[in-house]
């Protein structure tokens, strides 16, 4: 009795096992395809930076702020001062592929939802010095105020 | 109908059940999805959108890239990405989001249930995964679990007792909160409950298709994430416990660990499968976290109820279910639920980590079934009906302070004079027992119904009150 109820658990479980070999592997070489198609830098880049249909365009870039304090000493003040108002950021410089004054603030504008263009009237004053020349670095600890009409 | 068809009709176990069960849930999921995107506020927790872009980045790329932090990824890329406008709504802190791929701190079942989802409502890059989406996966598992409570409660304890876990789980506004949010711990809790389940019509029946189910169950627990190998562990030592031969424990158990096992495994094979050194370096790190929930765990378990690891939302109903379980151990029945909470105690302590509130998802369910036997026991023995009536008063004390304040004169005489006036009652009731009269029975009961039905207004009247303004003034 003792020996069919071990050889009627053993096959059960051999086949559980079996059947769980078979998803694991498909499933693990469906995923390593995938991979294989379909993830590149481009992807991911894509995947986090890419603009998302449902999020309110806005044409104020003063309109939201990035609150709070980043822990980190690479960062940057970033003041944005518009007829609606003002925009106060303190923001992790390390984020910045572009740190230059035109990648902060076309990637800023990314972030909250508003296109940036150097074509747009900006003036700017990078740590209290003005700026005409928006392909200048950002290093950190800057304070970067830029007024837009 | 006659007055003993009437009598015959009220006394049908199964037409409550089909009334009340319906009911109760309908509330739950009507508590859980109002409000559901705005409190918790999105981005008080994180894992919430990491989970959900595990998800969508495994389904669309094969890799699945999350939020970590730990310094053991060699891929760090901090971004902003500014979903729901989290970095402007003051829920973060300022601090970019650490994307790490590919993304090992947890199995994938919670991110493909979450960014499933969310893939299947049109979501394809991250901006995408907004709370609306991505929160209500969590909504219906949470509302899932008041039926299953219903469920194990009634096996365990009778229909009393099961109505009362299932309307404690589905108002109480601790668990309407944590049902809201995207955590593997939802997963895990599900499962712990189904599990008992299966294995009580096992124990009653011997069909193996039980014991398959709740092994499953184990299984699946694990992939939401490695603490849920509690399913298995504390359904192991249930069996033990219920099975007097050795050769039954040992096949039973091989089945029941099987499929935890086969979790186990199947992350293994998926992380090597993308990157051995780093889901090695990733599970190292993981065991060698900082002991975040500290030295005093189980005294903050106990006397304080968080949600996330700022926020606290103090429920007395599971502060009663501590002491339900604590008098359901002087009890042979309900063993099941006193061994999923040890369990998952001695879970939560091995694994320490942050003291965030989700880790202490799993033990609500119980907790909830254990109050509703304490207070449902009081109604039966005479010897209880002080503790369950002290029981639910702190409940409604509870739930009371966060409604009124004791400013208003009229409230604090009713407060005092009303509980003074019930406590006096209470002695009375309590010294009459020994005389054992029937009005004296009589009354006590219908003191902890009035009593049980004000705890439950008084909740469902809180959690209503959630709204977000409440929620920024909750500390």
């Amino acid at each position: 009795m003792i020996k069919t109820h071990w050889s009627r658990v053993l096959r059960e479980v051999l086949a559980f096992w079996l059947i769980f070999a078979v998803f694991t592997g498909s499933g693990l070489l469906y995923l390593a395809k995938k991979r294989q198609a379909g993830f590149d830098a481009k992807i991911y880049e894509h995947l986090l930076t890419g603009e998302s249909r449902f999020k309110e365009k806005i044409d104020d870039p003063c309109k939201y702020s990035i609150v709070g304090d980043p822990d980190t000493t690479e960062y940057v003040k970033l003041t944005l001062k518009c007829k609606t108002g003002q925009s106060n950021n303190t923001l992790a410089l390390g984020v910045f592929k572009d740190q230059t004054i035109r990648g902060v603030l076309t990637e800023f504008g990314r972030i909250n939802g508003f296109a940036f263009s150097p074509d747009q009237n900006w003036n700017c004053l990078l740590n209290l010095q003005p700026v005409k020349d928006m392909s200048l670095p950002v290093t950190p600890g800057s304070d970067l105020s830029c007024s837009y009409d | 109908m006659t007055k003993s068809q009437i009598l015959n009709t009220l006394r049908n176990k199964r037409l409550w059940i089909l009334v009340l069960l319906p009911l109760i849930t309908l509330v739950g999921f009507k508590l859980r999805s109002d409000r559901g995107t705005i409190v918790p506020l999105p981005g008080q927790s994180t894992d919430e959108y990491s989970n959900a872009w595990v998800g969508m980045s495994l389904i669309q790329t094969g890799m699945p890239v999350g939020i970590s932090g730990l310094s053991a990824y060699t891929n760090q890329d901090p971004r902003y990405i500014n979903v729901d406008r989290m970095f402007s709504s003051g829920a973060s802190t300022g601090n970019p989001m650490a994307i790490n791929y590919p993304w090992f701190d947890h199995p994938p079942l919670m991110p493909l249930v979450v960014g499933g989802y969310a893939h299947l409502k049109g979501a394809r890059v991250f901006e995408d995964a907004s709370v609306g989406y991505i929160r209500k996966p969590a909504i219906i598992l949470g509302t899932l679990l008041i039926p299953l409570v219903f469920w194990l409660a009634f096996q365990e304890f009778g229909l009393g007792v099961a109505v009362l876990a299932s309307l404690i789980i589905a108002v109480s506004p601790l668990m309407v909160i944590n049902s809201r949010m995207s955590q593997a711990e939802a997963g895990i809790a599900l499962l712990f409950v189904l599990n008992l389940i299966w294995l009580n019509y096992y124990f009653k029946t011997k069909n193996r298709l039980y014991l398959w189910l709740a092994a499953v169950s184990g299984g699946g627990a694990v992939l939401f994430k490695l603490s849920g190998v509690v399913v298995a562990l504390s359904g192991l030592v249930l069996l033990w416990m219920k099975t007097k031969k050795l050769a039954a424990r040992l096949q039973d158990s091989l089945v029941l660990l099987s499929p935890t096992l086969a979790g186990l495994v199947f992350f293994l094979a998926y992380g090597f499968s993308l990157d051995p050194h780093q889901f090695w370096a990733v599970f190292a790190s993981n065991a060698g976290r900082k002991y975040g929930i500290g030295l005093n765990a189980v005294y903050e378990l106990i006397t304080q109820t968080r949600v996330t690891a700022l926020k606290y939302l103090t429920d007395g109903w599971f502060l009663v279910g501590w002491l339900g379980l604590a008098s359901l151990f002087s009890k042979k029945n309900g063993m099941g639920i006193k061994l999923a909470v040890i369990s998952y105690l001695a879970i939560y302590l091995l694994f320490g980590s942050a003291p965030f509130g989700w880790y202490r998802i799993p033990f609500l369910p119980f907790l909830g079934i254990a109050a509703a036997y304490l207070i449902i026991t009081s109604l039966k023995d005479p010897k209880l009906f002080p503790l369950g009536a002290l029981a639910l008063l702190t409940t409604i004390g509870v739930n009371l302070g966060k409604l009124f304040t004791v400013d208003d004169p009229q409230t604090v005489f009713l407060f005092r004079w009303g509980n003074v006036l019930l406590l006096l009652a209470i002695l009375a009731l309590y010294v009459q027992f020994a005389t054992k009269p029937k009005w004296a029975r009589k009354i006590s009961i219908v003191i902890i119904l009035a009593l049980t039905a004000i705890a439950l207004a008084s909740s469902l009247w809180f959690t209503q009150s959630l709204t977000l303004d409440a929620w920024y003034k909750i500390t």
